[in-house]
């Protein structure tokens, strides 16, 4: 049996050798990945650039900006099978398995990020109910869960397991129960992107996350959840576009991207209304009520100037609002894709911002500003995770029908 | 085979619920939580009957009664000695860090001679002989460098090196010779002490004297139980000391110009007492002429008005007292000290409550030894200068006991050239400090918790106090020795008995000629004396105080016990107490205002070489309004280069840069020197 | 959550007008509680020191200029920012006394209640311990070394306030009232300058409670609503107004100090 017997039917794809160079290339990444994580977990979380002062850096603003990323799975899922936007099913596959990467690449992150990994269960045994994050590590593990659940049978679609009539109707089963996954999977991940909001938005005695709210919710919450589904789809979107780039290839219409785009910029638009409000509010409320100016958030000698809110609300936030929203942007392939690019990485910065700099800004007045920067250790396990969204996505386009409209479109 | 809609949910279900039925899960989460607080390489506790045993921290410059905590007999912890009249429940940094020095990396854990350049373990008989047969072929050229000038372990030695012939025994450099050697210009004969507690105005002349200088943590208890009660605290000096951050006043005055404060000071006091009935008083008069309120203004930046008010509080104060010293606690000039005494003996507060007390020199037990008085009066810098210069001959046998000549001496290379010139380098030392890295033989003391130690009437006392500490330990924790012990018993194999079979005895001697009991001394009961010497003080022969250095710039060494002493490197346990302040990586961080700053061209942060007359060495620049115009403040205690990780390469000894000027009757100030400045 | 309410709120006033910044107090808390030696303790981001001190000053040019020295514990919060936030329940304020615990077995080492504290009083295990050969002798009894991953911090010696009660407990009296000075953590003790009192805020006889109701008590950013059980004192003007933010504005009218 020939290795293309394992393709899908009816397309077609490089030579294994070229596959497996490919797959040689991205491991340079994970080895690199694996040794960072292999010092991490054997000598300590002190072999990153994280202190004291930064406990939070690259990890949590990597998980954070891949979790939003991720959220095209949960909000694609959410229209194609609870709104039945049909439309969307050229690409809810894509959306699924990208949803997984950036779900289990955050989790895999944690297990570094956090001090005692062998504990992470105690979330779930000793749970601190009026936490977020306790919130977060219920929702996305369960979430993450159904996200195998909904990539299990994309796996067994494969032409040559699917003739095993076990996985066949294995399969086929998982397809029926799809909706109720999608309505879990909806539910969990709304509120594990709001509670990441909250985490920061109950911090009080941050004065740059903190926020009022809705009874027990920050405003953080529906910012975050909002800011996810209006980046996701975007994210999925390019996801599309890159791997076409790549196989040379046409995988997606570009009818079903201009609707991601469509329904990214509605809700960029919703969400940048509600967030330039909120930034507002804030500047012009907190600040002052805990004796603070706008001007002592921000502090450009150590990396943390007024750039970043200019770069976050405008330019990657207004701007790809407006282009998304406009149908005449949307017809022109190169700007749809800049406006996507722009979106994600307003949101991107977002996550980093109130990450980092958060915690970069000195609260008590005699207390100092301090500079965070990345290390080698947190870069390459940062990007073994990366290197690991690529390597599943490979294997997974090579050998799963992921692509409904592949073989129509590259007849 | 088929699986249809109810055996798929069953299949899924199940296989949930089975696993989870099975202990495998349970059991193994059960076992990782024990793990992971379990790890093999974490050091257990260790649990037993707690108690508290009498001690002595000798570790800073002054020394005071500690508690120790033993756990099932092992020390744990030291604590304040609230019985004690120099401690009052307080502990100096480094008396916190010191039940952990016992362990220190720096130990040295047995004899060592040097063999061909590198050390090499010896027993402690094979040293004895050594030590012996090395002092037996140097007759009478044999010197003695003790750092101990509280206890009756230097008395012992420096018996020793008397009954050899010597009269070669020095103390290291201190702020209570200095000021011994004052009350001596001044016609009186004993230790200086303060009654800080008694005092209601306190003009502290340079003397960081909550921060480092003398009995400092009951100095601070005393201050603050005073503030309370309406005590003024007024710290004059070139640096804002910690004892500047604290008085009600910080007086900024350019570097090495107290003493002329005081005497602007006395003149002023001088003047409006025209009837005054002081002895000497008319040729004080002539003396403080010269000190005229504004040319004393003009040489060292204190403003006419400011001196014009503190003598004036002086003299309103019911009991004011004047103490002199320096940021350094060490390097003071005898005549800076005699004008702040001068000033005291002007306001008759000598010998009365909460003035100047002048207390009895400690006994002497081993009578081949110099006195007390003898001892402190000798200068070692002028000895070991000879000795470099050739001047005077280098002695055969150089025996060095809890000092460390070769990293807290100025003038260090001169220091260092003389220890070289020395045939035979013996280190009573229990640490592998500079001195005893650079010896032909190292005796390891052992710390006082390992062995008896006794402190008699450290500088600034208020009264005469003598406190024995017995072992804490049965056993010292390596091959260690008491280095009183080594003495004696190093006596016997030369044939020059001391009198003493052991340290033991001497203590017993010692507390007998004071009338204490040694006994209730040993277990932590303090004795004091209530004797005070009278004294005939006469202002005739003050001699004028120190001048300003006259260079551009000038460094003033700041001690801080947090970083360590001059006979201890930074202990362990100290290492986090060092700030961004005093070291920025491997860089010792000097301070200077934003004006001296601008007029050397260097900025916050820049590397600069500081230069004195005896060396160089390396610093970083950070701007500090708590320094006068011209001053670059420097901490003391760091650029170990022997010791262990703890404390070596970090940062530059400031004694490379400090160098010593001639003072009144051969006596020499090194608190401040003057220093060039050029970025690095 | 519910801010919890305690008969025996146990706290903290430190005096900045005698505070020398010796750093007694943050050594004798090291020995205390068991936290290990570092070798290079350069970056101050990476140190341990439940008890870490800082330096204030009145940001005048010379001559004018003044420091003052801060030593920062815990500060045992009414309403702690950490604990609330800890997902694993590793960090509670619920036991009579008022201080906040920390359980180094529960600890997952997320780092969250360390974003939460404004005050940095929380610090984190980036390795394990390591006490030269033969230290790990000295370690007390008190408190158990921590591995690798754990946050940590200042818990008022608890244990002392154990072996208090216990002792009142032998003694017949009540553990819940106890005297004065029966129950001081480590770095009180060892505090040469008398600069720090600690006793029970909710006891008017105690001193602390006497020192914190004086004009010149502060705490540090309150405005943030962490209600501190460590309380400050100072008489300098510029010193209290460093306890906290303030707008230009509100400083003219000096009410707030």
């Amino acid at each position: 049996m020939s290795e293309r017997e394992f393709w899908p039917e009816g397309v077609e794809r490089c030579e294994l050798g070229k596959f497996l160079a490919w797959l040689g290339f991205i491991s340079i990444f994970l080895l690199w990945g694996l040794y960072g994580a292999y010092k991490v977990l054997g000598t300590g979380i002190g072999v990153t650039a994280l202190d004291n002062y930064f406990g939070f850096g690259l990890w949590i603003t990597f998980d954070l900006a891949v979790i939003a990323l991720g959220a095209g799975a949960f909000f694609s899922g959410f229209l194609r099978y609870i709104m039945r936007i049909d439309e969307l099913k050229n690409i809810i596959n894509l959306a699924v398995i990208v949803g997984f990467l950036c779900y289990s690449g955050a989790m895999l992150i944690l297990v570094l990020d956090i001090g005692q990994p062998l504990r992470a269960w105690f979330g779930y045994w000793h749970p601190n109910v009026h936490s977020m994050l306790t919130e977060v590590i219920f929702c996305i593990t369960c979430y993450c869960t159904v996200l195998i659940i909904e990539y299990v049978p994309l796996i067994l679609e494969n032409r040559q397991i699917a003739k095993n009539r076990f996985c066949h109707h294995l399969a086929h089963n998982f397809h029926v129960y799809m909706p109720l996954f999608a309505g879990i999977g909806t539910f969990l991940s709304t509120f594990h992107q709001g509670s990441l909001g909250g985490m920061y938005g109950v911090l009080f005695g941050r004065p740059f996350v903190y926020r009022e709210g809705f009874f027990i919710w920050p405003w953080t919450f529906f910012l975050f959840v909002a800011s996810a589904i209006a980046s996701g789809p975007a994210f999925t979107m390019l996801c599309a576009t890159f791997m076409e780039w790549i196989t040379g290839r046409k995988l997606v219409s570009y009818e079903t991207k201009k609707l991601m785009g469509k329904i990214a910029g509605l809700l960029l638009c919703f969400y940048m209304f509600f967030k330039i409000i909120d930034t507002y509010a804030w500047a012009n409320g907190i600040l002052p009520g805990m004796g603070l100016t706008f001007d002592q958030m921000y502090n450009s000698a150590f990396g943390y100037g007024k750039t970043w809110l200019w770069l976050e609300l405008f330019w990657c936030g207004v701007i790809p609002a407006i282009m998304l929203v406009t149908p005449a942007v949307r017809e022109r392939p190169a700007l749809l894709y800049l406006a996507a690019i722009l979106d994600c990485v307003g949101i991107v910065i977002n996550r980093f911002v109130f990450t980092v700099q958060a915690l970069a800004i000195p609260v008590m007045p005699f207390d100092q500003w301090f500079s965070y920067f990345p290390n080698w250790a947190e870069w390459s396990t940062s990007l073994m995770i990366v290197a690991y969204g690529f390597l599943v996505m490979s294997l997974s386009y090579r050998y799963l029908p992921i692509f409904p409209q592949e073989r129509a479109l590259n007849r | 085979m088929g699986l249809d809609r109810r055996s798929f949910v069953a299949l899924v279900a199940g296989g949930v619920v089975g696993s989870l039925a099975t202990p495998v899960v349970w059991k193994t989460l059960d076992d990782i939580s024990i793990w992971s607080q379990n790890w093999p390489w974490i050091p257990r506790l260790r649990y037993g009957e707690e108690s508290l045993v009498p001690s002595l921290c000798k570790l800073g410059e002054g020394a005071y009664g500690v508690q120790v905590k033993l756990v099932a007999g092992h020390p744990v912890a030291a604590y304040g000695n609230p019985e004690h009249p120099l401690s009052l429940g307080g502990i100096c940094p480094l008396g916190a860090a010191s039940v952990q020095l016992l362990y220190s990396p720096a130990r040295v854990k047995n004899p060592k001679k040097r063999v061909n350049g590198a050390f090499v373990d010896i027993s402690w008989d094979e040293a004895e002989a050594l030590l012996a047969e090395q002092l037996k072929a140097a007759g009478a050229e044999v010197a003695l460098v003790s750092g101990d000038d509280t206890g009756t372990a230097a008395e012992v030695l420096a018996g020793l090196v008397a009954a050899l012939g010597s009269q070669e025994s020095y103390f290291m450099p201190s702020e209570g010779a200095a000021a011994a050697a004052a009350v001596g210009l001044l016609g009186g004969d004993g230790l200086v002490g303060y009654d800080v507690e008694g005092a209601n105005f306190l003009l502290l002349l340079g003397a960081d004297a909550l921060g480092s200088s003398g009995t400092m943590l009951r100095n601070a208890k005393a201050v603050a139980a005073g503030r309370e009660q309406g005590v003024r605290v007024v710290a004059v000096g070139p640096v804002l000391t910690a004892t500047a951050a604290v008085a009600d006043a910080w007086v900024p005055c350019k570097p090495g110009t107290e003493g002329m404060v005081a005497m602007a000071l006395a003149s002023l006091i001088v003047e409006s007492r025209p009837d005054g009935k002081v002895p000497g008083l008319a040729d004080f008069r002539k003396q403080v002429a010269a000190f005229a309120p504004d040319k004393v203004a003009a040489a060292t930046g204190v403003p006419v008005e400011t001196l014009r008010s503190l003598a004036k509080e002086l003299l309103s104060a019911s009991k004011p007292l004047v103490v002199p010293g320096t940021a350094a606690g060490q390097g003071m000039a005898v005549s800076d000290a005699a004008a702040a005494l001068a000033v005291n003996v002007l306001l008759d507060r000598v010998n009365v409550p909460g003035g100047v007390m002048l207390l009895p020199w400690g006994p002497k037990v081993v009578a081949a030894a110099p006195d007390q008085k003898t001892m402190l009066a000798r200068d070692v810098l002028g000895y070991l200068a000879k000795v470099a210069a050739g001047t005077t001959s280098a002695p055969k046998v150089l025996l060095v006991h809890g000092a460390n000549p070769a990293y807290a001496l100025p003038d260090l290379k001169t220091a260092q050239a003389a220890l070289a010139k020395a045939g035979f380098v013996v280190a009573l030392s229990s640490f592998m400090d500079e001195t005893a890295a650079m010896a032909h033989l190292i005796l390891p003391d052992s710390l006082t918790y390992e062995r008896y130690d006794d402190a008699y009437t450290p500088y600034g006392s208020g009264q005469a106090n003598y406190t024995v500490a017995a072992p804490i330990l049965k056993q010292p924790l390596f091959a260690t020795k008491a280095a009183a012990d080594v003495a004696l018993s190093v006596a016997a194999r030369l044939g020059k008995e001391l009198g003493f079979a052991s340290f033991e005895e001497v203590l017993k001697a010692k507390a007998e000629a004071l009338g204490a009991d040694f006994e209730t001394a040993a277990t932590g009961s303090v004795w004091l004396g209530s004797e005070f010497v009278p004294q005939k003080l006469s202002l005739a022969k003050v001699p004028a105080p120190g001048a300003p250095h006259g260079s551009e710039t000038t460094v003033v060494a700041v001690a801080q016990p947090k970083i360590g002493s001059t006979k201890i490197a930074t202990p362990p346990f100290g290492t986090n107490g060092i700030s961004p302040r005093e070291l920025q990586g491997k860089d010792m961080v000097v301070a200077m205002n934003k004006t001296t700053a601008a007029k050397l061209g260097v900025r916050a942060g820049d590397a600069v070489t500081l230069s004195g007359a005896g060396g160089e060495c390396r610093a970083r620049v950070r701007v500090f309004e708590g320094v006068v115009d011209g001053a670059v403040m420097a901490p003391m205690g760091l650029g170990h280069t022997a010791w262990d990780a703890f404390s070596r390469g970090k940062g530059a000894n400031v004694f490379q840069i400090l160098s010593a000027q001639a003072d009144v009757g051969g006596a020499s100030r090194f608190a401040t020197s003057p220093v060039g400045v050029r970025k690095a | 959550m519910q801010q919890m309410e305690f008969k025996v709120k146990w706290g903290m006033v430190i005096d900045l007008d005698k505070c020398t910044g010796c750093g007694a107090c943050s050594v004798a808390c090291r020995a205390e509680n068991n936290i290990p030696p570092m070798v290079d303790a350069s970056n101050k981001l990476r140190t341990t020191d439940w008890m870490n001190i800082y330096e204030l000053n009145n940001g005048k040019a010379f001559p004018h200029f003044e420091v003052a020295y801060l030593p920062r514990p815990c500060m045992q919060c009414g309403k702690p920012s950490c604990s609330t936030v800890c997902p694993v329940v590793a960090t509670t304020k619920d036991e009579e006394g008022g201080i906040v615990s920390q359980v180094y077995p529960r600890c997952i080492g997320c780092r969250y209640c360390m974003a939460a504290c404004p005050y940095h009083a929380r610090y984190f295990n980036w390795f394990d311990p390591v006490w030269p050969e033969g230290m790990e002798k000295t370690l007390t009894p008190y408190v158990s070394a921590r591995p690798r991953g754990v946050v940590e911090k200042c818990t008022f010696c608890h244990h002392r306030y154990n072996a208090a009660k216990e002792q009142a407990r032998q003694n017949g009296t009540d553990p819940l009232d106890l005297p004065e000075d029966a129950y001081i953590p480590a770095c009180v003790e060892a505090c040469p300058s008398g600069a720090m009192v600690f006793g029970n805020l909710n006891n008017p006889e105690h001193r602390v409670s006497k020192l914190a109701a004086t004009k010149y008590a502060f705490r540090l950013l309150v405005r943030l609503g962490t209600d501190p059980q460590v309380y400050y004192y100072s008489k300098r003007d510029w010193v209290r107004q460093l306890g906290d933010n303030y707008l230009q504005k509100e400083l003219k009218g000096g009410e707030h100090v």
